[in-house]
């Protein structure tokens, strides 16, 4: 028997490699050494995490094709968001550093489970082949689900929402897995290249192309938390301890949206008349239920957890608008929405108290209590709203463009409808926190150091997707999403 | 395909989902599982006819010898009774009803639409589609237009080329494949499977500090 | 019958039992034995001995000494010929699984003798004397007797499990002996004149680790079924600990098998065809993990655990009587011949003769002679498995279970890799 060694391009695998050993030594260190390895193995992971970024530098210069017989393929978008996702594990792992240490959680265990997670999540956007998409996205799942279940010990409903996550997500996975297989029996490949391939030559039967591309989309879509498929959402993110819901508001969303991408945009680009219509009407329905509901609440972690809803759906409206002109606007509104989301979960941490979650009525007067938390949480709600010139309506922007260039003006009127509706209960948010006095026993916010850092870095992070700096992303995304293939 | 492959295959599809259908419909949980043993076997079997014995071999291994009897270790250390939510049970049995009726029908209109276009597959449209195929595989942009009839007789090509009952895929196939094309894959399960454990220990950890201190407790 | 008691008595055809018990194997064993034969090339020499003539004695003859001549097929059967394909297979099969019927039995009834007088050796007692010359007669008896004994089950066992638990255990435990070379393989001119392996498969390592997985079932929902703290415990007990060292065993498994570059027994055996040429050279540490982890999968002294009489009663079958009892019992004893089999094919040349060819009939390793050598080696190893059983004090628990987990599955994958390592560079 033959056997030819694989392809091994290591500059394609190089960020997922770094991110992989920084878990791998970090928890080598704190079994080795347990004095002291609370900081010691957040510093290194920080470090790590740092590096791994410097690793996506090559890949950007140099270009390396895919990789490793096609399964890894780290092109100019999988490098953006790499980034993103990069800079958003760093923050995560910042904030644990403080709030789950507080909840009295292992800081290294933290930390190796969150960069463990961030290596599932690379592998998944710069995955070349369904198999690779899986793995990543299994890798990712597992570690939020126990991250989900970390505070366990003071707070029992987060060991409900870890079990919910777990259940729901296997049963997604099922989906996703039944859908690779209709698609590897009607294309005869699992290589997403060579699925276009085979759809481009009119290879695909089409009758189990469509079925397995709609059990993906329901499997994937989970992760996202597309509207049918959303049930789990809210109480996930309101029982996992809140580092964890922005964890997985950001990086779950980023990383499968991206796949979605991959497997839809890229190699079912051929078969759009079989997928579009569904992702059009998934879109809007997640736009609709998401801001509607999130107008009810009260709770700002099920708020923020309703935001994040209708936030899969606008993604989901650049899916199906599809074309180059769509996966910029999905690239640019990941970027976007990772920032701004995260920025607001910071907030969201800073007002935590110990016994209870913060409501709407906390926000009472945040001008007077902490004028520059106030202010962060207004930009933050404002780009989530897609005030201009803020980043959230740059996304938009590019949003519903590639909406109606793609012919599909109703989706980009729902999209406005949907903005618009959203724009109350975010501008309420801001309403609360400087038109309202404060309490009689409202409290001084007070920040950490470590919370200060990691509301600047997402304050940066917005500001730089904001006009006009933002324009620099957005030609990055074009390019971007015009080199994927 | 020979008719004592098809007699066996039936028989073990026909038991197989007799078993899944038991399965589901027991009342008590170690029934339940002893059911799905049956219908991972009978699965197997269905893989070995295939020509994948290393795939079956593995499904029994593992499923059925490690994961069924954690399960029913699991449910015995537990003694879980019979279903004791009947009631609570019946009011979501609408909505699982229509959630796997949906399933079934998409299932289906897949393999009905397959089936009919193997239908129409005719011997003298093979070689264009081994062409397409050809091409397809080649990944180049100038493969031939898509028809319906191109795309029965890609079908027809494919059905041709898969492996036949009969001829197995020996181990030492799956293992190059495993280190050489599917290499990064099985590597980067390895960092899966790592994950799992450090989560399990993560989680029982709580319980084994309570237990050492206890230990300790008694020791002193 | 004590009607008021906790138990109610059944009386059921004990015979019934038996008959089910090969149905069930001879199915089971004919779809794998006959499929995956068919896969693995086994299927040119049992066609050669279909076509010359499907009769047991032929079986018998085609399996211990060397094939002679032709059998002239009666023309009532003529029709099937065109058909050896699919029915050459099947007859050979079926006609193992008669063999291995008629030999298990035996054999276990001997080997439970020989336990005994060993053992009772060992202690300075006789053994049995009784029945029979030498007590010769002694397990015969027994079983007898368990064949006829009324069979009893608990009033709220689950009588459904309780029924098949005992088949899930034995079932597997008679489907091992389809992969173990009992002798060689003629081959002439590359055609098979006769085979002493029932299905040669080329995944036959795995095929057994993947029954010996299942055999683990049983024994759990025995413990279960009986509805009886004493024997969930044990089953518990049995299933933890055979779950445990299924892994150093497979482990210790893996170097012969890259030693050799095959998953089939009767390769791996064939390799071994000078006493230099011994996987237990090279592989040696595997021998060690091997032995240790075989004790432990039969439950064996000083891994008894399942069965500590003076805490569990008796362990998962305390519940059971009669047959069923007997078919655990039949299972346990078996798989300590098929474990011996096993380590003797893996490690100590298998049916090889440890002489050159040229001695004079010890070095003869061929039909007849290549059986008698297996059975030499195998039953020796099962000896130094009583000797064991009567020297050594039972284990904890914790010890049982951290000896497994915290030394042998590392020592395991150490060696695997010395072994690997070794084999690279010896080329």
């Amino acid at each position: 028997m033959d056997f030819r060694p694989p392809d091994m391009n290591l500059w394609a695998a190089l960020p997922t490699a770094v991110v992989g050993a920084t878990a791998l030594v970090t928890l080598l260190l704190s079994v080795l050494r347990p004095a002291g390895a609370a900081r010691r193995s957040i510093s290194f992971t920080l470090f790590g995490l740092a590096l791994a970024a410097v690793g996506c530098l090559p890949a950007a210069i140099f270009r390396p094709g895919p990789s490793f017989q096609g399964m890894l393929v780290l092109d100019p978008a999988a490098v953006l968001l790499s980034l993103l996702l990069l800079g958003a594990t760093a923050v995560c792992v910042l904030l644990a550093s403080r709030y789950l240490v507080h909840d009295g959680v292992d800081a290294a265990e933290a930390a190796v489970l969150l960069t463990l997670g961030c290596a599932g999540m690379l592998f998944m956007v710069s995955a070349g082949n369904l198999l690779m998409v899986f793995i990543g996205l299994e890798t990712m799942s597992v570690a939020l689900y126990i991250l989900a279940g970390l505070a366990g010990a003071r707070d029992r409903t987060s060991h409900e929402a870890a079990l919910k996550y777990l259940l729901l997500g296997a049963f997604a996975t099922g989906f996703l897995v039944y859908g690779m297989a209709f698609v590897y029996g009607a294309t005869g490949s699992l290589d997403l290249r060579e699925i276009g391939a085979r759809i481009a030559g009119g290879g695909a039967a089409p009758g189990f192309l469509a079925v397995g591309l709609a059990l993906l989309l329901i499997g994937l879509g989970f992760k996202v938390a597309l509207v049918p498929f959303h049930m789990w959402a809210p109480d996930v993110y309101e029982g996992a301890p809140t580092t964890v819901a922005a964890y997985m508001a950001v990086g779950v969303k980023v990383a499968a949206f991206m796949a979605l991408l991959r497997v839809f945009n890229v190699a079912a680009g051929g078969a759009a008349a079989s997928w579009q219509a569904a992702v059009a009407w998934l879109a809007v329905l997640t736009m609709l239920v998401g801001n509607l509901v999130a107008l009810a609440q009260t709770s700002l972690k099920r708020l923020l957890a309703y935001s994040s809803i209708a936030h899969a759906g606008y993604l989901a409206v650049g899916l199906a608008a599809g074309g180059a002109a769509g996966a910029q606007a999905v690239l640019f509104y990941s970027v976007a929405y990772g920032f701004m989301t995260l920025g607001a979960f910071v907030v969201l941490l800073a007002l935590e108290r110990a016994d209870d979650k913060p409501q709407l009525d906390d926000l009472r007067g945040l001008r007077r209590r902490h004028p520059l938390l106030a202010a962060a949480l207004a930009t933050f709600m404002f780009a989530l709203a897609g005030i201009p010139p803020l980043s959230g309506f740059l996304g938009k922007w590019l949003l519903i463009s590639a909406a109606v260039q793609a012919g599909q003006v109703p989706l980009a009127v729902a999209a406005v409808l949907c903005s618009a509706i959203a724009a109350f209960y975010y501008l309420r948010i801001v309403v609360y926190s400087y038109m309202r006095e404060p309490a009689d026993d409202a409290s001084p916010v007070t920040l950490a150091a470590e919370t200060r850092q990691a509301l600047a870095a997402c304050l940066i992070g917005t500001l730089l997707c904001s006009f006009p700096f933002g324009l620099w992303l957005l030609s990055a995304a074009g390019w971007a999403a015009g080199a994927l293939r | 395909m020979t008719t004592g492959f098809a007699i066996c295959f039936l028989v073990l599809a026909a038991v197989a989902l007799a078993a899944a259908a038991k399965m589901i419909f027991s009342h008590h949980p170690v029934h339940s599982a002893l059911y799905l043993v049956l219908n991972l076997c009978a699965s197997a079997l269905i893989y070995v006819l295939l020509g994948a014995p290393f795939i079956a071999i593995v499904q029994v291994a593992v499923y059925a010898g490690a994961i069924m009897v954690l399960f029913l270790f699991i449910i015995m250390y537990l003694n879980l009774g019979l279903a004791q939510d009947v009631a609570d049970a019946r009011s979501r049995r609408a909505t699982a009803l229509a959630t796997a009726g949906l399933l079934a029908v998409l299932l289906l209109a897949g393999g009905v639409v397959r089936w009919s276009g193997d239908l129409a597959g005719r011997p003298q449209q093979v070689a264009a589609g081994q062409q397409a195929l050809a091409a397809g595989q080649a990944g180049l942009p100038g493969a031939p237009a898509a028809t319906p009839d191109a795309q029965a007789a890609l079908q027809a090509a494919r059905a041709a080329a898969q492996p036949q009952p009969g001829q197995a895929v020996t181990v030492e196939q799956i293992g190059v494949a495993l280190f050489s094309r599917y290499a990064l894959p099985f590597e980067v399960a390895s960092l899966l499977i790592l994950v799992a454990m450090i989560g399990a220990l993560v989680i029982a950890r709580p319980q084994l500090q309570r237990e050492s201190a206890l230990r300790k407790e008694v020791s002193s | 019958m004590a009607k008021g008691g906790t138990q109610t008595a059944r009386a059921e055809r004990d015979w019934t039992l038996v008959v089910v018990w090969i149905g069930i194997a001879a199915v089971v064993l004919l779809v794998v034995g006959v499929v995956l034969g068919r896969l693995s090339g086994a299927v040119p020499h049992l066609q050669a001995w279909w076509q010359a003539g499907p009769s047991l004695t032929g079986l018998v003859e085609h399996l211990l000494v060397n094939w002679v001549g032709a059998w002239n097929w009666p023309a009532s059967l003529a029709w099937l010929r065109p058909h050896a394909g699919w029915v050459a297979p099947v007859t050979a099969v079926l006609a193992w699984v008669v063999l291995i019927f008629l030999f298990m039995l035996p054999m276990v009834t001997y080997q439970i003798y020989a336990l005994r007088k060993v053992v009772g050796f060992m202690q300075a007692r006789v053994g049995p004397t009784q029945v029979g010359p030498w007590g010769l007669l002694q397990t015969p008896a027994d079983v007898l007797k368990l064949l006829t004994k009324e069979d009893v089950i608990p009033r709220h066992a689950d009588r459904i499990v309780f029924t098949i638990a005992p088949f899930l255990v034995l079932v597997p435990a008679s489907m091992a002996y389809l992969v173990i070379p009992f002798g060689n393989q003629q081959v002439v001119d590359g055609k098979v004149v006769y085979s002493l392996i029932g299905g040669d498969l080329n995944v036959g390592l795995l095929y057994l680790s993947a029954i010996s997985s299942v055999a683990v079932i049983g024994i759990i929902a025995a413990g279960w079924a009986s509805n009886n703290k004493y024997s969930l415990l044990g089953g518990m007990r049995s299933a933890a600990q055979l779950i445990t060292y299924e892994i150093p065993l497979t482990l210790a498994v893996v170097p012969s098998i890259l030693w050799v570059g095959s998953l089939n027994l009767n390769t791996i055996a064939q390799y071994q065809d000078h006493l230099g040429n011994w996987l237990v050279w090279p592989c040696f540490p595997g021998l060690i993990l091997f032995a240790i982890s075989a004790l432990s999968e039969l439950g064996h002294v000083p891994f008894d655990l399942p069965e500590a009489e003076s805490e569990l009663v008796s362990g998962y079958n305390v519940e059971y009587s009669g047959m069923k009892f007997a078919m655990f019992f039949l299972a346990e004893f078996s798989n300590a011949f098929i474990l011996s089999a096993l380590g003797v094919t893996l490690f100590l040349g298998g049916w090889q003769s440890p002489f050159p060819e040229s001695v004079p009939l010890l070095g003869w390793d061929h039909g007849i002679f290549a059986v008698g050598w297996f059975f030499l080696k195998t039953l020796s190893c099962v000896f130094f498995l009583f000797w064991l059983r009567a020297t050594l004090p039972r284990l904890r628990i914790d010890q049982l279970m951290s000896l497994g987990w915290k030394i042998l599955i590392p020592v395991g994958l150490l060696n695997v890799l010395l072994v690997a390592v070794l084999r690279v560079v010896l080329g």
